[in-house]
């Protein structure tokens, strides 16, 4: 009998540990799988994404009515210097978020005044230079994550001019001469 | 031989046991205090906030990866009518209401795998600027598999569930989202 509780005191207690740890890194693997997968066209440069559709299956519940474009960022050898468009007479917003799917930081349109914002994303432990006044600079909780860009498509009618206008976002790294 | 089997059994057993007990966590039994209902809506007010906990940061990764926090946006889900009854992809349903307090909002419906539904017209949503609305202001939105005339929205047989995003949203569903006004649905006839 007590062999047999033994076994069984055992089993729950790797179960217990089985189950913090998917639960506990579940975010960061999911994270990084997508990621991983965004990041295969480019990381620290703005990607631009085609209007989502049922064959849209790289984010869960993505909506169609916004254009998002995406950054993966990773500030191993730099800050990365962010710059918004500024659609005029619609919503837009950019959200930074960090490894472990937190959104540590958003600008919309409405913060921003309507007109175009730069803002500089400093990893742990960088310094930076003095910057242009009206940057933002924002401190990065992960050395990785993403910023990601969202334009509402207020009319079909605007998509194609929205489409345009959401080109002049920027992601670069920031690199000192 | 008979030991080696035994902790065989017993790592099996433990990781069954314990990834689907993390599962049903990460779905489930996510931040009780930041769960609130509204008729058959639901939301999770610690989306993507950093004071999230492990399990709200898992339910966000499962099924709403890069939401936005309260603040910028909050999400209410429905899987159910507003007399309780899960959605049946052979239903047609009703949502009827008023324009809800935020500067837009939109409402989509999403299969049980989280991503849009197919469907030949692409009618994914319906938003506070593509709506049809009745001469009073308010408006009535059909889901169903087949298409209908007016305000509609493609659902699956195999079921689906239904996005209400509010975006900058007003102070009377920030401050009291549990009683805010939000559209209720109600099944039509099924086939």
């Amino acid at each position: 009998v007590i062999r047999w509780a033994a076994w069984v005191v055992f089993t729950l207690a790797l179960a217990a540990a089985v189950h913090w740890a998917a639960v506990a890194y579940a975010p960061e693997l999911i994270m990084s799988r997508v990621m991983a997968g965004m990041s295969k066209r480019s990381v620290n440069a703005i990607v631009h994404d085609s209007r989502a559709t049922a064959a849209s299956r790289a984010v869960v519940k993505p909506s169609p009515d916004l254009l998002y474009s995406h950054c993966v960022f990773d500030l191993t050898r730099a800050p990365l210097k962010v710059t918004t468009a500024a659609p005029e007479g619609t919503y837009w917003s950019v959200a930074f978020y960090a490894d472990n799917t937190d959104n540590f930081f958003t600008l919309n349109d409405a913060a921003a005044g309507g007109k175009p914002a730069t803002i500089v994303l400093v990893g742990q432990g960088q310094v930076l230079e003095p910057q242009q006044e009206g940057t933002l600079v924002v401190s990065a909780p992960t050395t990785k994550g993403l910023v990601l860009f969202r334009t509402l498509i207020d009319s079909d009618a605007r998509e194609p001019e929205l489409d345009r206008l959401r080109r002049d976002a920027k992601c670069e790294p920031l690199y000192y001469r | 031989m008979r030991f080696v089997l035994h902790l065989i059994g017993a790592v099996v057993v433990a990781v069954i046991l314990g990834l689907g007990s993390a599962y049903y966590g990460a779905r489930y039994a996510v931040q009780g205090d930041a769960i609130v209902t509204n008729g058959p809506w639901t939301t999770n007010l610690a989306t993507g906030g950093v004071d999230a906990d492990m399990y709200t940061r898992a339910f966000v990764a499962l099924t709403g990866l890069f939401a936005l926090t309260k603040n910028e946006t909050i999400y209410y889900n429905a899987t159910e009518d507003s007399d309780g009854d899960t959605f049946d992809g052979r239903c047609t349903y009703r949502i009827e209401g008023r324009d809800l307090d935020a500067r837009w909002w939109s409402m989509t419906v999403y299969g049980r795998d989280h991503y849009l539904i197919d469907n030949p017209a692409k009618r994914f949503s319906v938003s506070q600027t593509s709506i049809a609305r009745e001469p009073g202001g308010s408006f009535v939105v059909r889901l169903s598999t087949v298409e209908e005339a007016g305000n509609w929205i493609a659902t699956s047989p195999d079921g689906f569930q239904v996005t209400l995003r509010l975006y900058n949203p007003g102070a009377s569903v920030k401050e009291k989202p549990a009683a805010a006004p939000l559209p209720a649905i109600v099944k039509e006839s099924c086939s």
